[in-house]
C-alpha cells in the first residue's frame, strides 16, 4: 500500500471518527460528553441520554449506513456499467427504490420491515431496465445517462401517482422526496442495516473480480471471468444497498456520484480493495457532515438531508460533466 | 497450436465467418490480414472463446474450445483486443491480473505469481515504469503494458488484435521482435495486422480472410504471386530487393 492510499486511510477514518462524535453532540441541544460520563453513572435516563439514544445516535448511524450504502453502489454501479457519471441518482436507481417504497406502505400498510425488501425490488427493477436499454442500443456514456434520466422521471411519476392515490402513505417518512433522517429511529433502521451489511460484504469479496470487469468485457472474458454472472451479482448488491438507503433516508441524490470520484482523486487509485473501504468511510462521513449542516445553517429550522447533499453534489455533477466533456462526445 | 475446422460463426444474427479451416502453429507467427469486414477479428475472437460458434469446431493444444471451462481455455489462450481500457491503476497492477485465471478464492498472488509477471514487464521492457499510471503512459508504452499483462497469463497460444494500430514504427517493430520470441519459445501467436507490410515482413504464415473465407493461407512468399492481394485488397504487390510494394490497379 502506498504513501497516497495510506493517507487516503487516515484522512477518511478521522473524517468519519471526528463527524460521527459531530453529529452526537452538535444540534438544537447541545450535548456535552463531560455531562453524559457522569450521567452513565447515575440511575435513569437522563435528558442528555434520552437524547443520545433515541434522537442523535439512530440519526448519526442513520446517516452513516445511507452514505457508505450509496457512495459504495455508486461505485459499483460505475464500474460495472464503466461510465464514471453513472450513479443510483443518475440512472434511476433511487427512483426506483422510492417508487416501490412508497407502494409498498399504500398496499401494505404497517408491514415497515417490508419496506427495505421492496426498495431492493425497484431499485433492481430500475437498474435492470436502464442496462439492458442500454446494452440494446449501444451502451454509450450518453445514452445511459438519458436512459437513466427516462427511467428516473418513470419512477418518479409513478410515485407521485401513489403518494396522490394514497395521500396517507408518507405520514410516517417526512420529507421522503427530498431525503430525511429525521426522526429516524432504532426501529425503522433494523431490516435496512442487514440489506446493507450483505450488500457490502458481496461487493468486497468481490473487489478484486470488480477490477477485472473494469478492463473491459472482452479482456475480463479472456481471463476466465464470468462477466455476464459477475455484472448481474453486482448489479443486485449495488441495488441492494441503495434500495436499503432509500428505505429509511428517502431519495438522497448524488452521494454515489460524489464520494467514488473523490475516493479515486484522493487515493489516486481505481482498485476497488481500496475504492470500496474507502467509499463506506468518506460515504458515511460525506452525509454524516451534510446531515450537522442541514440541521444546525437554519436552526431551528432543519433543512432536508437531501437538498443539503443536492447543493453539494449537482455543482460537482456539472463539474464533471464539464471535464469528461471530450469522452461523452467521443463515445 | 489452435486448429480451425469448418467454422462458421458471427454475432447479433448475422454470419461472418464461412466454412473456415486453418491451423495456427506452435513456434509460428501466424498474421491474419485482410480488407475491413472480412472477418479477421471476429476468427481471432472465435479462437479466444469469446464469441460462440455455429458449426464446426476449434481445437485448442488438441481439445475441443468448448471442453474448456472459462479459466481453463484462459490458461491456455491468451487475448489482446483492438481497444484496451485506461483504468488509474499502475502498470504492475495491471500486469499482475494477467494471473486472474490461476487464483483461487480469496484472490492473494502467491510468490510464483509475482516472479512471473515481473518476468512479462522485463520481456517486454517496462521493468522502469513498472510503479507508474497507467494514463500517464504514451499509446505505445500504455499497448507494452496490456501485452505483459497477457504474457504474464502464460498461455501456449497468444492472440493479438491488432497491436500495432497507432503505434510510432518503433514500437510496431518492438512488438513484432517480441512476437519472434514468443513463437522462439515454441508458442502460437497469431496476430491480426492491418499493415500487410509488417505481416510480410515478419510472419512465417500469412492467413487472407476476405469475405468471411480463407482465401490465402502459407509462406509470405507464395501471397505475392498468388493473385489474392489484388482479388482481396485491390492492389497490386511488387516485390523490390526484397520488400514488398503496392501499386493502384488500372
Amino acid at each position: 500500500m502506498n504513501r497516497r492510499i495510506k493517507r487516503a486511510f487516515i484522512v477518511a477514518a478521522l473524517l468519519v471518527i471526528i463527524s460521527a462524535a459531530a453529529g452526537i453532540f452538535i444540534g438544537a441541544v447541545g450535548i456535552s460528553p463531560i455531562t453524559l460520563l457522569k450521567d452513565f453513572f447515575e440511575s435513569g435516563l437522563s435528558k442528555s441520554e434520552r437524547i443520545l439514544l433515541y434522537v442523535r445516535l439512530p440519526r448519526v448511524l442513520g446517516t452513516m449506513l445511507c452514505g457508505a450504502a450509496l457512495a459504495v453502489s455508486g461505485a459499483v454501479i460505475q464500474s460495472v456499467l464503466g461510465n464514471p457519471i453513472a450513479a443510483p441518482n443518475i440512472i434511476g436507481v433511487n427512483a426506483g427504490a422510492g417508487f416501490f417504497t412508497v407502494l409498498c406502505l399504500a398496499l401494505l400498510p404497517g408491514k415497515l420491515e417490508l419496506v427495505p425488501a421492496a426498495a431492493f425490488l425497484g431499485a433492481l427493477a430500475a437498474v435492470l431496465t436502464v442496462s439492458s436499454i442500454a446494452r440494446k442500443i449501444g451502451a454509450s456514456k450518453m445514452t445511459l445517462v438519458l436512459s437513466g434520466v427516462a427511467v428516473s422521471a418513470l419512477m418518479s411519476a409513478a410515485q407521485d401517482t401513489v403518494t396522490t392515490l394514497f395521500p396517507d402513505v408518507l405520514a410516517g417518512f417526512t420529507a421522503f422526496k427530498s431525503g430525511s433522517v429525521s426522526g429516524l429511529t432504532l426501529a425503522k433502521l433494523f431490516p435496512a442495516w442487514i440489506y446493507i451489511l450483505i450488500g457490502l460484504t458481496i461487493v468486497i469479496m468481490l473487489a478484486h473480480d470488480m477490477d477485472i470487469l473494469a478492463l473491459g468485457d472482452k479482456t475480463a472474458k479472456s481471463l476466465g471471468l464470468n462477466v455476464t454472472v459477475l455484472q448481474l451479482v453486482l448489479l443486485g448488491a449495488a441495488a441492494m444497498l441503495a434500495g436499503a438507503a432509500v428505505s429509511f433516508a428517502g431519495i438522497v441524490g448524488f452521494v454515489g456520484l460524489v464520494v467514488p470520484h473523490i475516493v479515486r482523486k484522493i487515493s489516486g487509485t481505481s482498485e476497488n480493495r481500496v475504492v470500496i473501504p474507502l467509499c463506506v468511510m468518506f460515504g458515511s462521513a460525506f452525509v454524516n457532515i451534510c446531515d450537522i449542516i442541514s440541521r444546525t445553517i437554519f436552526s431551528p429550522y432543519e433543512l432536508p438531508l437531501g437538498i443539503c447533499v443536492s447543493y453539494i453534489g449537482a455543482p460537482f455533477f456539472i463539474y464533471l460533466l464539464i471535464k469528461k466533456r471530450g469522452s461523452v462526445h467521443r463515445d | 497450436m489452435i486448429s480451425v475446422k469448418n467454422l462458421r460463426a458471427g454475432y447479433g444474427g448475422r454470419q461472418i465467418l464461412n466454412n473456415v479451416t486453418v491451423d495456427f502453429n506452435d513456434g509460428e507467427i501466424t498474421s491474419i490480414i485482410g480488407p475491413n469486414g472480412s472477418g479477421k477479428s471476429t476468427l481471432l475472437q472465435c479462437c479466444a472463446g469469446l464469441l460462440g460458434i455455429s458449426n464446426g469446431e476449434i481445437l485448442i493444444d488438441g481439445k475441443g474450445i468448448t471442453e474448456y471451462k472459462g479459466k481453463a481455455l484462459a490458461q491456455s489462450v491468451s487475448y489482446l483486443p483492438q481497444n484496451n481500457s485506461v483504468s488509474a491503476i499502475t502498470v504492475r497492477a495491471l500486469v499482475m491480473h494477467g494471473r486472474f485465471p490461476y487464483l483461487g478464492y480469496p484472490r492473494r498472488y502467491s510468490r510464483e505469481d509475482i516472479e512471473i509477471a515481473e518476468n512479462a514487464l522485463e520481456t517486454v521492457g517496462i521493468l522502469d515504469i513498472a510503479d507508474k499510471q497507467l494514463s500517464e503512459l504514451s499509446g505505445g508504452q500504455q499497448k507494452k503494458a496490456h501485452i505483459a499483462m497477457r504474457l504474464a497469463q502464460n498461455t501456449n497460444n497468444v492472440l493479438f488484435d491488432e497491436p500495432t494500430t497507432f503505434l510510432d514504427i518503433k514500437y510496431k517493430l518492438e512488438l513484432m521482435k517480441l512476437a519472434k520470441r514468443l513463437s522462439g519459445e515454441g508458442k502460437t501467436v497469431v496476430a491480426v495486422l492491418h499493415d500487410i507490410e509488417l505481416a510480410f515482413a515478419n510472419s512465417d504464415k500469412i492467413v487472407v480472410v476476405n469475405n468471411g473465407e480463407v482465401a490465402f493461407c502459407g509462406f509470405p512468399s507464395e501471397l505475392v504471386n498468388s493473385g489474392v492481394i489484388e482479388s482481396a485488397f485491390g492492389v497490386e504487390p511488387i516485390m523490390s530487393e526484397g520488400k514488398l510494394f503496392f501499386k493502384p490497379m488500372n
